[in-house]
């Protein structure tokens, strides 16, 4: 499948539960995210799960922990997605694949 | 005593079928004028033994004769127990297939002959009979023990749907003697994780319960696809422009035994439209499909476990291992989750159909066949099959179409599973995603070499068999 120019972006669990609200809320510029995006070329930053503040805080299966990271048009996916992991507030990035429905 | 036969005259049309079939009957004997010579009627249907056109009693065929029918064929009906045993023994997958292959015997056990079936026959005539009147001639016979005619039983559930005779799946997996037992409950709900549904379809609309689109695809469909319709922003209202979609819940759950459309598995409780592809032109393929990204397939799965989704269908998948958390999570709040192979026709493995935490579907054609796309192999975690080629279903636009493909197959496990777990409400109780799964798989009836077979897996589900063992279990 061919990429799609965006990252899927799974943070420590280091990552304090303030901090995931504010992304949650939309502020990814905020420390400690802000310049660490913004070196991988970030246009936006999207949760992958609408949560509530309880299940931000409880988390128990890293669902609060999970963004799509679209990158600005001409940004080098690869060199994006080692600086994230290279970070100690990342876990694990991928790239962000496509699916497809299996009609044949 | 009769009246001649009518076969000259016009038979007359009627709505009303008849109560049994016409120009036969079936008669048991006294002991004394059982003939074991007759031969077996799957014997004669299957070419191993030629017709007999007379009992070979005189009390007998002297009746018939003075009526002026002549038979077609006299022929036992039991199968002597021992055949069974026998045909058991050297097919156990399938007795009835070992019997037509071979003369069935009359060597039938005292009590056989006690009970009257080593002395009961089938006759069919040549020429129309009045049935009734010749049961109460023959009944008259001192060598007839009883006779009747060969009345039609409604053994199985037909629905009523105007499209149902196109439709081979539901009888290939058993689901009319299956609804004898289960039709669905109210409140069980199959979410359809897909391109979406058409929310305004007559055969689906009353069926659906409120959605959501999750589809929000901000990236690049690269060099292979061309973005098409709406591809971006959440909102709810989970429309089908593709009709994937629709066309797996129709397969799932359509408003069945409605007079109208397409008859699905589970005919009550609710589908959850829920939308996570959206419609793209593949230029590799030439043809438009629906494609999606993981993180939408994730949000769009644990809103379906939020809202209370007893089976969640995933007629989709790709290559990269993926879904694990909210497929646990699934798990742990006692979703069953069905995922289709894929179509490759490879044995590598695709998710989330490989993910343990799932149920794997491949795909059979009519004469029960593997698809010769469906994908295969010990990657999928004791797979089963289930129809996947020219499939009739719901379709966009208020439409029904022919589609294959595993996605087709998967919503026939999906609707199993949720007759399944209509079962589990009745009697109040509820079983693990493993014991759905567990049940479904051993249930199946083997096909290819048998269970674990590299390419059909543990077999095509059997919707009968698997309703029975749900049900003892929930008995224990």
């Amino acid at each position: 499948m061919p990429e799609t120019g965006a990252l899927r972006v799974k943070l420590s669990p280091q990552v304090d539960a303030d901090a995931l609200a504010r992304l949650h809320g939309g502020r990814f510029e905020a420390p400690p995210f802000g310049e660490l995006f913004a070196r991988a070329g970030a246009a936006a930053l999207r949760p992958v799960y609408d949560l509530s503040a309880e299940e931000i805080a409880e988390d128990k299966y890293g669902f609060a922990r999970e963004f799509s990271l679209t990158l600005k048009p001409g940004s080098d996916l690869d060199a994006a997605s080692a600086l994230l992991a290279a970070s100690d507030l990342v876990e694990e990035v991928r790239p962000l694949r496509l699916r497809r429905g299996f009609r044949d | 005593m009769f009246r001649k036969s009518d076969s000259f005259a016009p038979r007359r049309l009627t709505r009303r079928p008849p109560a049994y079939v016409p120009n036969e009957i079936i008669v048991t004997t006294v002991r004394q004028a059982r003939n074991d010579d007759l031969p077996h009627y799957l014997s004669v249907t299957a070419g191993a033994a030629a017709s007999a056109t007379s009992y070979g009693d005189a009390a007998i065929d002297g009746v018939l004769q003075q009526a002026g029918l002549r038979a077609r064929s006299v022929s036992r009906v039991f199968v002597p127990e021992k055949d069974v045993a026998a045909g058991r023994a050297a097919a156990p997958a399938d007795v009835r297939a070992f019997a037509l292959n071979r003369e069935v015997s009359a060597n039938y056990v005292a009590q056989e002959d006690k009970t009257g079936l080593a002395r009961t026959y089938r006759i069919t005539f040549e020429t129309d009979a009045n049935v009734p009147e010749v049961c109460a001639a023959l009944a008259a016979s001192k060598a007839v023990e009883g006779v009747r005619p060969n009345f039609f039983r409604e053994a199985l559930v037909r629905p009523s749907d105007e499209f149902y005779g196109f439709q081979w799946g539901p009888q290939a997996i058993g689901c009319e003697a299956g609804w004898e037992v289960e039709t669905g409950h109210e409140d069980t709900m199959i979410a359809i994780v897909d391109s979406g549904i058409d929310l305004d379809h007559e055969d689906l609309a009353a069926k659906l319960d409120g959605g959501y689109d999750f589809v929000d695809f901000q990236g690049s469909g690269g060099w292979r696809y061309q973005l098409l319709g709406d591809y971006r922003h959440r909102d709810p209202r989970p429309d089908d422009e593709d009709g994937h979609g629709s066309h797996c819940a129709g397969i799932a759950a359509s408003d069945s035994d409605n007079g109208r459309g397409v008859a699905g598995v589970c005919w009550k409780g609710s589908i959850l439209p829920v939308r996570v592809m959206f419609r793209v032109h593949d230029r590799f393929q030439g043809r438009e499909t629906s494609v999606g990204t993981d993180v939408d397939i994730d949000a769009g799965i644990k809103f379906a476990v939020d809202a209370g989704a007893d089976v969640i269908n995933l007629s989709l998948g790709g290559a990269d291992p993926s879904h694990e958390a909210v497929l646990a999570y699934a798990r742990d709040q006692g979703a069953v989750v069905v995922a289709a192979t894929g179509n490759e026709n490879s044995s590598a493995a695709s998710y989330p159909a490989s993910d343990p935490r799932v149920l794997a579907v491949g795909a059979v054609n009519s004469a029960i066949q593997r698809a010769s796309f469906s994908n295969y192999g010990p990657a999928y975690n004791r797979f089963v099959m289930a129809p996947g080629v020219e499939i009739a279903s719901t379709y966009r636009e208020n439409g029904y179409v022919y589609l294959d493909g595993t996605s087709m197959a998967t919503p026939f496990v999906a609707g199993l599973a949720g007759l399944m777990v209509s079962l589990c409400k009745r009697a109040k109780r509820t079983l693990p995603p493993d014991d759905i799964y567990n049940i479904i798989r051993e249930t199946a009836t083997p096909l290819g070499s048998g269970k674990g077979d590299v390419f059909f897996g543990e077999g095509l589900v059997n919707v009968p068999a698997a309703l029975q063992a749900t049900a003892e279990k929930l008995s224990c």
